[in-house]
């Protein structure tokens, strides 16, 4: 989840008075995180970049009903996965096969490699196709399922932020993303990270 | 706690969102139960996989693209934000009617787009959500709104995201005071099945009052009046819908009367949506999370059950109104439908929905093979627990 601040309040407060500067940092800001976020749920750069600027958009429209009563991070994710919705493409996604490229970069133009898991000669290719592996699961999920569980484990909400953001109730955050756990794990059979779980 | 208990519980352990109660005889039974344990494991892979996904960063440009665009879109300047407040048209009487204490027959048609909006909007016109809906759920009703609820409030949540807005902007919400509640209610009953009635005493002026026979052109005439130039064209009709308007004598052929089906018939509304599959998943969506409970009272109660039936407020003519058809043809984005269903949700509608309840009533198959591109019409029902919203 992206960090928030008061200078961050104060830009969304001179965005609701009309200041486009204001709001052209809060893109800037928010971009990263909505781009990806939103890859994540289409499976596709292209509709990732299109929806992102329509969100921006549709946030500039809307800025100025925002009450600050969720955080404006939250805010814009339940923008992003209505616009996903709308445009049905992440319906889509799942009856298509998606090349995923597999070169994904980082911020810094780095590719974030899984957590260290040994040195096999192999294991940047596995690697690979554990990823490729891994976002042709997420794209096969129900959207819904998608949505929660791209939110808790990529974008880092917790239950109650999700909530929010998909307009459900918690009770139905557990349930998707539970049940999303469960379709992945059956999906990425044999491409697992092997690390021990905390506590388990 | 069994094992069953356990592994339903155990991505919420996982991600530390269990009770505190909860959660030491979780761990209890994990310390004792390697299978569970097995499973928990398995489950924390996932997380991890998915968690070492790189992270994508945003392509060069979006935020000037995204700049460019609300010059364009002349979205800045005076009065900028375009903060307009954008809102489905639902007719006041059916806010009144269907939302708290009612019963809504929604009837979707899908199909095709083409030729309702100019070509090069078409495309964005079916991304575009273009209106925020508010439903509301108002606690009492006043004098004059004895079937009505009034002004919607308290329904939509606080922060809602806006529905995606990339085209031009639509119409602000057809504002009830500027339109006769007759014309306003007219475009239903020309579309019902129901008898012509005329207004029952009392009925057309009030708040909330059930539709009145008056013509579709004409509603239409005063819509376009407030509408933007999108709708001026009547392109807020389906097509399909404006051909039924035209030719109700033969709907009444082809498609027995919904509301001589139906004891106490809900409100029917006829929406268009994109035949983009987002019907389908919404259905879909709406399946999963009705509660069961809520639709076997329902169905045990029929719509009885619904507060405006027990309220005894209303007029016998009223009540008689209110048992025939209404129709009210308005065409959907495909994300206004879905929050539609999302706002019918909040507010504690049970939606009874499956496929068997979607019909094709007004198409015949062998019009059908003539133009495969023909609108098809579902229906879909919605039932609304009364006092349930939230």
């Amino acid at each position: 989840m992206p960090a928030e601040s008061a200078e961050e309040a104060s830009l969304v407060a001179r965005a609701q008075r009309g200041d486009v500067d204001a709001f052209d940092l809060l893109v800037r800001r928010n971009q990263d995180w909505l781009y990806n976020f939103l890859f994540r749920l289409t499976g596709n750069e292209a509709d990732a970049r299109d929806l992102a600027q329509d969100v921006f958009l549709s946030a500039w429209r809307a800025v100025g009903r925002f009450t600050g009563e969720s955080r404006f991070s939250t805010w814009l994710y339940a923008i992003a996965t209505n616009a996903a919705r709308s445009r049905g493409r992440h319906l889509a996604v799942a009856r298509r096969v998606t090349p995923v490229s597999l070169d994904a970069e980082g911020p810094d133009g780095a590719v974030r490699e899984f957590a260290a898991d040994g040195g096999s000669p192999s294991a940047p290719i596995e690697r690979r196709e554990a990823r490729e592996k891994a976002q042709e699961a997420l794209d096969a999920l129900e959207p819904e399922l998608r949505e929660a569980i791209v939110l808790r484990e990529i974008e880092g909400l917790d239950y109650a932020a999700i909530a929010q953001a998909l307009a459900v109730p918690l009770g139905t955050v557990k349930t998707r993303i539970h049940r999303a756990r469960l379709a992945l794990r059956e999906k990425m059979k044999g491409y697992l990270e092997p690390r021990e779980a905390k506590g388990v | 706690m069994d094992c069953a208990q356990v592994r339903e519980r155990i991505s919420e352990w996982l991600d530390g969102e269990i009770l505190p109660a909860g959660r030491a005889e979780l761990e209890r039974h994990l310390a004792a139960c390697a299978a569970c344990r097995a499973e928990g494991e398995a489950l924390s892979a996932v997380s991890r996989t998915l968690r070492a996904l790189p992270r994508k960063a945003a392509p060069p440009g979006i935020a000037r693209e995204v700049r460019e665009r609300l010059a364009r879109e002349q979205l800045i300047g005076p009065g900028a934000p375009g903060a307009r407040r954008r809102r489905l048209f639902l007719p006041r009487w059916m806010k009144g009617m269907g939302l708290a204490a009612a019963a809504l027959l929604v009837v979707v048609s899908v199909g095709d787009w083409g030729g309702r909006l100019p070509p090069e909007e078409d495309a964005e016109a079916l991304r575009s959500p273009s209106v925020e809906l508010e439903i509301g759920r108002v606690a009492e009703p006043t004098d004059g709104e004895k079937l009505g609820i009034g002004d919607a409030q308290g329904l939509s949540l606080k922060d809602a995201p806006p529905a995606l807005e990339t085209a031009e902007p639509l119409p602000e919400k057809l504002d009830d005071d500027k339109i006769p509640d007759g014309v306003r209610t007219g475009s239903i009953d020309r579309l019902s099945d129901g008898p012509q009635e005329k207004d029952p005493p009392g009925s057309a002026g009030g708040k909330g009052s059930l539709p009145s026979t008056r013509s579709l052109e004409k509603a239409k005439e005063i819509q376009e009046e407030a509408w933007d130039e999108r709708f001026e064209d009547g392109s807020f009709l389906g097509k399909k819908g404006r051909a039924r308007a035209a030719t109700s004598p033969e709907r009444d052929q082809d498609d027995p009367p919904l509301g001589r089906q139906r004891t106490a018939a809900p409100i029917e509304v006829c929406f268009s949506v994109p035949d983009d599959g987002t019907l389908e998943r919404v259905l879909a969506l709406a399946r999963a999370e009705a509660p069961e409970d809520k639709n076997r009272d329902l169905k045990k109660d029929g719509l009885r059950s619904l507060g405006y039936e027990t309220e005894g407020q209303e007029q016998p003519a009223q009540r008689e109104e209110a048992s025939s058809l209404r129709v009210v043809e308005r065409v959907l984005t495909a994300d206004e439908l879905a929050r539609l269903l999302a706002d019918l949700e909040r507010i504690g509608a049970v939606p009874d929905v499956s496929w068997k309840n979607l019909a094709s009533p007004s198409a015949s198959s062998s019009e059908k093979k003539k133009d495969s591109s023909a609108p098809r019409t579902y229906r879909l029902v919605f039932e609304v627990t009364p006092g349930a919203g939230r």
